[in-house]
């Protein structure tokens, strides 16, 4: 066998300044990219919640840039964008053309994830894609936002394999009239499509600019050492843990489709040397509703759980990726088959995936994280607006509490490790559409304790200001709950009930209309008047409760976030509520027991 | 009582720039900052000026108190009234992170405790209607009960939707006037009439929070000034623009970035004034670099900064954007053997290696002093010794883990650090929809002429300025600056609904409030009034800003707008959308007044300067140094040329012409550089 030298034999040719300048020049290319699509896009998931990323690939079709945008969608370009040019194919590519395609089976995370790839020519020659991958709120199928409890990808909405929908800079027609015909809201996506392909014209010129400058050889030898040099810094890292094999596992707690069914995903991590293996053998098979992962959701999510047990200063690209093999057994819930749905995998899977991964990591390093409230969410309102006639779909999305980890409790209400999404303002959401908040906070109480506890969830209750809105979910953690990690709690649950205008009692979608889960369901028609009430989960906790310190545990009382009560029972430190004191004696008496034992 | 003086204190000096309006006499002084008692370094000017302050008829001062009472998270305990149900809006923030693989990053903390988030009973709706009229009685208890609690002096009101309707708003800071008449109060629809609750309450918070120190201290320095017989006392605010040092105490959020506007206001004037057209104003410092785009050279505003991660100021600011750069930034080698410059700073103390302080760590004015490229002998009045072996002992530890000499790494330190600052520079241009080149970069501040051609080389910009007391040019911005106020209110109008009676109503009450502000700040005549509204297409989420004509609007005013709105969208995003819908948001109005104008002193033309000296500086290091010409920034006179490679010395910078560039002096004094 032919020897190839490894990254470690291999040297960095590109000087040192020139590196980091040109390495930066991409960074902020990405960032421009961001700008420009936050500022022209039509829809509130990117201009609001900022659901998308852009990355520059060079012309071996590795990524060379990236921003801290969203990790699902950054971890699948590494092989959707592969997979589209190489379905075109590169030769067929002219200066101008853009490359499109949402399709699942084709590496995408899910259809909504709409990627754009655009080349970029220097004298008849590939030396960049600038690309953009953006979640489409409506993409057509049985329910409006694209979430809910799919059996099928025809149920899901429309697909569309890689194609180009720019030829020589002018737009395809056909794509835009067959898109623009087959989802809810045909002006938003066509706003979007634009904001999304204007951005890979700028990024194109800010590339020009590279090229240019420093010539074209340069230009080339420098984006094979920015992906070197992080390869070199990846493998160092690994190199650091132990070699071994790390097991863990966990499940989805239901399909949407199949009552009270688990889903396991199981992980091997197999660490060897410099080269680390994410193994998913083991792994139930794909379950009937839209929780299945694509091979891309499940590799982006393998990326982002060890992307997260670095150091942040490694620049993130193709080099990251390099050390790092995902097994996923076809046909699997980790690697979906044709025709099964996957939309809720990228969404509410991807963060149990990671949990798992992060537990397996705990194995060995206590540098890990306990899970997070794991959901990001997903409830897709859509209708007709009264005021104005217009049909509308909106995807609502909401924040979670973290798990605690070894230097701090974890984050409250912060969008779960796949997303990096913010929420829509309330003032946004009510002057665009026909409900109301009657209130978004904090679930005090809720949470997974521990030395460092969870961050806490958030509620929010809503009243329909019409008739007809669909409401339909891809939700997670009804049932099951993120696990503690060193004798931590678990995190609390996620609640999503109803309430008709004039009843008093909240009902889940189970009890009240025949859906087979609470959380993962389709077109529950709400009428003005009624209410809903979404209550996310909190993060788990990290280490034994009694190792807490008993000021954070004032603290937390004095925010009225735990009771005196919750100081005593979960942390054994006793509160003197009309002082507002720790009563040292009664503290030390309890925690010279264990944790519960009271 | 003829003298107008500019003071603008930073965080290592205080500057003075005066200037008599009889004599067209110009002052400048340079002292210490004195953190504890700002305004001891303020009286110190003067006299290090010789100015009599009976002689000072108007003085402006721009402050960096408020920035750092924020920094030092030392200002007031406040609570916040917020609608009941949304009483975590603070420790919920937006739900994102700076980045996105990072499992030990923790949420800022905004500046009120959730002990102190208190709900009140109220809810309007976005079209201003009463969901949920105000529960008085509950809310006089929850007054009462913060009153009891002690500690709190300040209080933010942020209700939903208050830009809608400001009535509960308003009860509100009625019955704390009633129960409470200490307390200190913010509504946020007086702070920002503009949706997105997150952004309104925290800028509302902010106000709060600064209230009682910045009255404390405006409420001295008022005394102060009047006690020396100065005649009248202003503050120069985020926007640019002056106001009475009462309007400020009113309003203290709108200081945060006093200091900044200072110099971005300077290089509006003297673009202006020379007729440069396109500008970017870049002030280069000890730690940071803060640059500001002016088209036309007129500045770029911005309502959305952040002080950090997640804790924004929405107010109108000048777009001034900061990033970790500058003459004390740290240069490292990470693990992979690449060069990093900042974001980590040597700061003041111990500051560079070679100001032997005590600083071990190789900074950016380093490398440029193993170069050669400083000035010391300019320095002020020479009391700064350079010790050039330090700074090459620090240097030369990372040149030997690069395995280069000590000249290369060096030149590569500044080269990656003028990058940093061309790489904020694009985005900033990005989020502007410009395109720099062929621009004229203004540099200011004790290490911005260093780097200005270099930088502007890295940006294909052709032509740089360096004013003429770049170190002080802060304080000079603080002198010109016109009294400006910006009003603005939500109000979302489609175009296919328009109502022309709302938006003369709108704009006229705007009106209305700028007229009544003008008068109080002293004004006889009326301040000029620009307006503009805030349009995008239906169901874009942002907006861009067009003008619209003063007087009654109609329809047509408008088609005129919509038409405005396609250019600069076209400009910005390369697209329009033809037959596209467009909707009003927000309707704005600027007034501006002038009290003064202000005439430069002229340089006298004659024979152009011989060099002081002739030293070796390194341009690139492949080839070795230069021998270069040094010039005393004082010995030019009008019209001089001087050809680079070429330095500039004088007291509060070093101006650095690389070869192949040509600087001229204009009839102020100015250097006008062709890079």
């Amino acid at each position: 066998m032919e020897h190839t030298a490894t990254a470690n034999e291999q040297e960095i040719k590109t000087d040192p300044f020139l590196l980091e300048i040109i390495r930066n020049h991409l960074i902020t290319t990405c960032k421009e990219m961001g700008i420009a699509m936050m500022r022209t896009s039509y829809s509130p998931m990117f201009n609001e919640a900022l659901d998308f990323s852009c990355v520059v690939f060079d012309g071996e079709e590795e990524m060379v840039g990236q921003a801290p945008f969203v990790p699902a969608q950054i971890g699948s370009t590494v092989h959707v964008i592969p997979t589209a040019i190489a379905e075109i194919g590169a030769e067929n590519l002219e200066p101008g053309d853009v490359i499109f395609t949402n399709d699942p089976y084709r590496s995408n995370c899910h259809l909504p994830e709409f990627v754009v790839i655009k080349p970029y020519f220097h004298e008849g020659e590939i030396l960049a894609y600038t690309s953009n991958i953006a979640h489409m709120t409506d993409v057509g199928g049985m329910v409006p936002a694209a979430f809910g409890d799919h059996q099928n990808i025809w149920q899901e909405g429309i697909r569309f394999p890689p194609v180009k929908i720019y030829e020589r800079d002018q737009e395809v027609p056909a794509i835009f009239k067959i898109l623009v015909s087959n989802v809810r809201t045909p002006r938003h996506s066509y706003g979007d499509m634009k904001a999304m392909i204007g951005s890979l014209y700028l990024a194109e010129r800010r590339i020009a600019e590279l090229v240019e400058r420093y010539g074209a050889d340069t230009f080339v030898q420098c984006c094979r050492d920015i992906k070197l040099v992080s390869e070199k810094l990846m493998r160092a890292e690994i190199s650091r843990w132990p070699d071994g094999e790390y097991q863990a596992d966990g499940v989805l707690e239901d399909d949407g489709v199949v009552p009270d069914r688990e889903w396991k995903i199981n992980a091997t991590l197999v660490i060897r040397g410099d080269e680390l293996i994410v193994d998913f053998t083991g792994t139930d098979e794909q379950c009937f509703g839209p929780g299945n992962q694509t091979f891309g959701t499940t590799a982006s999510a393998a990326y982002n759980a060890v992307l997260h047990m670095v150091p942040t200063d490694i620049p993130y690209n193709h080099g990251c990726y390099r050390p790092i093999s995902v097994i996923a057994p076809p046909g699997s819930y980790v690697n979906v088959s044709y025709p099964a749905a996957c939309v809720g995998g990228n969404s509410d899977s991807h963060p149990t995936t990671v949990d798992v991964l992060l537990q397996a990591f705990s194995r060995f390093s206590d540098k890990s994280s306990a899970a997070d409230g794991g959901t990001c969410g997903c409830i897709g309102f859509g209708g007709t607006d009264p005021a104005t006639g217009e049909i509308y779909a909106h995807l609502h999305l909401e924040g979670v509490g973290w798990g605690g980890r070894d230097d701090a409790d974890g984050n409250d209400c912060q969008f779960v490790k796949n997303g990096n999404c913010a929420n829509t303002p309330v003032e946004v959401a009510e002057t665009r559409y026909p409900f109301l908040n009657l209130e978004y906070q904090l679930e005090p109480g809720a949470v997974g304790h521990g030395r460092h506890r969870g961050g806490f969830g958030t509620r929010r209750t809503f009243r329909f200001l019409s008739d007809g809105v669909h409401v339909s979910s891809h939700t997670h953690r009804h049932r099951v709950r993120g696990w503690g990690l060193f004798d931590g709690e678990d995190g609390s649950n996620s609640v999503l009930t109803f309430r008709r205008k004039g009843e008093t009692e909240w009902v889940t979608a189970r009890q009240a209309f025949g859906k087979a889960s609470e959380g993962k369901f389709s077109n529950i028609v709400m009428n003005e008047g009624d209410e809903m009430l979404f209550i996310t989960p909190s993060g788990a906790g990290y280490g034994s409760t009694f190792e807490r310190d008993p000021a954070l545990v004032l603290t937390d009382w004095q925010d009225e976030l735990i009771s005196a009560q919750d100081a005593r029972d979960h942390y054994g430190v006793v509160i003197d509520e009309p002082s507002g004191a720790i009563d040292q004696a009664a503290t030390d008496e309890l925690r010279a027991g264990s944790p519960g034992a009271g | 009582m003829t003298f107008r003086a500019g003071v603008d204190t930073g965080g290592t000096f205080t500057d003075l720039v005066a200037y008599d309006e009889e004599t067209g006499d110009f002052r400048m002084a340079k002292v210490l900052s004195t953190p504890d008692t700002p305004s001891r370094a303020v009286f110190a000017s003067f006299t290090k000026g010789e100015l009599d302050t009976r002689e000072i008829a108007y003085f402006v001062h721009g402050t960096t108190v408020a920035t750092n009472t924020l920094i030092e998270r030392e200002g007031a305990e406040v609570a916040l009234l917020t609608t009941d149900g949304f009483r975590d809006i603070l420790r919920m923030q937006r739900v994102t992170r700076p980045d996105h693989f990072d499992l030990h990053w923790i949420k800022p903390k905004h500046f009120v405790p959730r002990s102190r988030c208190v709900g009140v009973v109220e809810r309007m709706l976005r079209d201003g209607s009463v969901l949920t009229p105000l529960d008085e009685k509950q809310l006089r208890s929850q007054i009462t009960s913060l009153r009891d609690a002690n500690g709190t002096a300040a209080i933010a009101v942020s209700y939903l939707f208050s830009f809608a309707n400001p009535d509960h708003e308003l009860r509100t800071r009625e019955l704390i006037e009633e129960l409470w008449p200490e307390a200190q109060v913010s509504l946020s629809h007086e702070v920002l009439p503009r949706w997105r609750e997150y952004e309104r309450t925290s800028t509302t918070v902010i106000d709060a929070y600064l209230k009682p120190r910045m009255d404390d201290y405006l409420a001295s320095l008022e005394k102060e000034c009047s006690e020396g017989g100065i005649g009248q006392l202003f503050i120069l605010g985020s926007n640019g623009g002056v106001m009475s040092a009462a309007k400020a105490r009113t309003r203290p959020v709108a200081l945060v970035r006093s200091g900044p506007s200072g110099g971005v206001m300077a290089a509006s004037h003297l673009g202006k004034l020379l007729g440069l057209g396109d500008l970017i104003a870049a002030d280069m410092g000890g730690t940071s670099f803060e640059a500001c785009l002016l088209p036309g050279s007129a500045p770029a505003f911005t309502n959305l900064d952040e002080l950090e991660y997640g804790v924004p100021i929405a107010l109108t600011m000048v777009d001034a954007r900061a990033i970790g750069a500058g003459g004390g930034s740290l240069a490292t080698v990470d693990a992979a053997g690449i060069l990093k410059v900042g974001p980590q700073s040597a700061g003041a103390d111990p500051g560079p290696a070679c100001y032997a302080r005590g600083g071990t760590e190789p900074t950016v004015t380093d490398a440029n002093a193993v170069l050669g490229r400083l000035a010391p002998e300019f320095s002020l009045a020479g009391d700064l010794e350079l010790d050039f072996p330090a700074a090459a002992a620090a240097v030369d530890p990372l040149a030997g883990v690069l395995g280069l000499s000590r000249e290369r790494t060096s030149q590569g330190i500044v080269d990656v650090a003028n990058n940093n600052m061309a790489q904020a520079l694009r985005l900033v241009s990005t989020d502007r929809g410009h395109d720099p080149r062929g621009w004229t970069l203004v540099a200011y501040g004790g290490a911005g002429p260093l780097h200005a051609c270099e930088l502007a080389r890295a940006l294909q910009i052709g032509q740089v300025l360096v004013p003429t007391y770049p170190g002080a040019f802060s304080a000079f911005g603080a002198l010109l600056s016109d009294t400006r106020f910006d009003y603005t209110q939500t109000h979302w109008m489609r175009m296919r609904d328009l109502d022309t009676d709302k938006a003369n109503e709108l704009f006229s009450a705007l009106e209305r409030q700028a007229l009544e502000a003008f008068r109080h700040e002293g004004f006889e005549e009326a301040p000029q009034l620009f307006r503009s509204i805030d349009m995008r297409y239906v169901g874009q989420n942002w907006e861009l800003s067009v003008s619209m004509p003063a007087g009654e609007v109609s329809a047509s005013d408008f088609d005129v707008a919509a038409k405005l709105f396609e250019e600069e969208h076209e400009r910005f995003y390369g697209y329009t959308i033809q037959g596209e819908e467009l909707e009003a948001l927000t309707f704005n109005v600027t007034a501006v007044g002038t009290r003064h104008s202000v005439e430069l002193p002229r340089l006298e033309s004659g024979k152009a300067p011989e060099p002081l000296q002739r030293r070796d500086v390194v341009f690139d290091a492949g080839g070795g140094p230069v021998e270069t010409a040094v010039y005393g920034r004082d010995s030019l006179v009008a019209g001089t040329e001087i050809e680079g490679p070429a330095v500039v010395g004088q007291v509060d910078a070093t101006t650095l012409l690389p070869p192949q560039s040509l600087a001229r002096v204009d009839e102020y004094g100015n250097l006008l550089i062709t890079v």
